[in-house]
């Protein structure tokens, strides 16, 4: 299991800058957190000598050969715009449409029973208190266990096949990944602030659906 | 001692003489001035072709990814608007002629689990050998992005900031790009290489 002392070294690793002496302090105690900086300073350190240099006399003149090809080849003729661009009037509509939408949807929105996601942060305090700290924290940790199963679903499936979608949703894991952990750090500062919870919460969503998926390009 | 991008410039008075090279070398190439390209080669292309080589894995692919680039940059400097330095857009552009081969290579041929690392780009240099034998083939099995993004931060010395130009993601997307293929990279050197000490 992962503790919070590993998620740091990852943060600070991810981060690419010196390691924090907190960090450096767990990895002296943990063993994978130590292996891995280690790893990480070989890498940098042997990575610079992999810069390659050669001669290449060839390689001007065949790009100023090629470069006078394409100056001398017809220009594609430039495409016509998209669209047309809007008369005032569908503009006017347009706009009147969007105002009409947001204000239904701010008063639908305004009447939902489900508004406040989180018990205990209402309009005027976006700050939990201890009791609704409790809940949140609770049913969090519930909600990100579901979706470690799902991930743990998706590598038990075997690393996906190699296409250009697998890839990109991976890709996307990542980034969200990396967005959680900097939300995640916030929080460590601030764990009270609902807006942040819901922002992680937003972004386990994300995570979500993403896994599923790569789950269905896994299995197809 | 005079550059030759200097002496694109007329003579007399003229606010280009405050410029930068980079401003210079992009007026040239927007004129199609030859001198301006031969400038850009001389100043950029073994940059460019180190790029290339490491995310293709062949030198003679790479050289053909340079020269795609260069007549990209010919085509593509007057719609150029100024939003990342004239010279990080070049690796932008180097970086998507190797992507554009990378995508042709997957669609024709079966992937090779070494990642097609060729041996004409054999380690040499100094520090670990077998570290640098594993980061070589390493390097190969990386997706096509996070290859890129640790050839141009690890290997190639830019900042995250102008991966970010170079890739199109943000500061942050560009760290975990990074920090994703050093963690891969270290599950592989685990494996292949056997733990020694780090010499203190």
């Amino acid at each position: 299991m992962r503790s919070w002392g590993c998620r740091r070294v990852d943060r600070e690793l991810r981060r690419g800058d010196t390691i924090a002496p907190s960090a450096t302090a767990h990895a002296e105690r943990c063993t994978r957190c130590a292996e891995r900086i280690r790893a990480f300073r070989q890498i940098d350190a042997a990575a610079p000598a992999l810069a390659r240099a050669w001669d290449s006399p060839d390689l001007l003149p065949r790009i100023l050969r090629a470069i006078d090809e394409a100056a001398a080849a017809p220009r594609p003729e430039t495409p016509a715009p998209a669209r047309a661009p809007l008369s005032p009037w569908v503009a006017t509509a347009y706009a009147t449409a969007l105002v009409v939408l947001s204000t239904l949807g701010l008063w639908v929105f305004r009447d939902s029973p489900n508004r406040t996601p989180f018990s205990g942060a209402t309009a005027e305090s976006p700050f939990l208190n201890d009791d609704a700290l409790r809940d949140v924290e609770r049913k969090e940790s519930a909600y990100v266990a579901s979706i470690d199963r799902l991930a743990s679903l998706v590598r038990a499936r075997g690393p996906a096949p190699p296409s250009g979608l697998a890839e990109s949703y991976q890709e996307k894991l990542m980034l969200i990944d990396s967005a959680i952990a900097e939300c995640r750090a916030q929080i460590d500062q601030n764990r009270y602030n609902a807006h942040l919870r819901q922002q992680l919460l937003a972004m386990y969503g994300e995570k979500k659906r993403t896994l599923e998926d790569l789950l269905k390009e896994v299995k197809s | 001692m005079t550059r030759a991008w200097e002496a694109l410039l007329p003579a007399g008075p003229d606010p280009a003489r405050g410029a930068s090279p980079d401003a210079i070398l992009l007026e040239g190439c927007r004129a199609g001035n030859r001198v301006s390209f031969e400038e850009l080669y001389r100043v950029h292309g073994a940059r460019m072709k180190s790029v290339a080589a490491r995310v293709l894995g062949d030198r003679a692919e790479a050289e053909d990814a340079v020269q795609d680039a260069f007549v990209n940059i010919f085509r593509s400097a007057a719609g150029f608007q100024g939003r990342s330095r004239f010279s990080t857009w070049i690796y932008r552009v180097v970086v998507n002629a190797c992507h554009d081969r990378l995508r042709r290579r997957r669609e024709t041929v079966p992937l090779d689990p070494t990642g097609g690392e060729n041996e004409t780009l054999a380690a040499t240099g100094s520090g670990d050998p077998a570290i640098r034998v594993a980061l070589e083939r390493g390097i190969g099995s990386l997706p096509a992005r996070q290859r890129s993004a640790f050839v141009l931060f690890a290997v190639e010395g830019f900042s995250h900031r102008e991966i970010s130009d170079i890739l199109g993601v943000s500061v942050g997307g560009s760290k975990t790009l990074v920090f994703e293929a050093k963690r891969r990279l270290a599950r592989l050197l685990e494996k292949r290489v056997p733990a020694r000490e780090e010499p203190s």
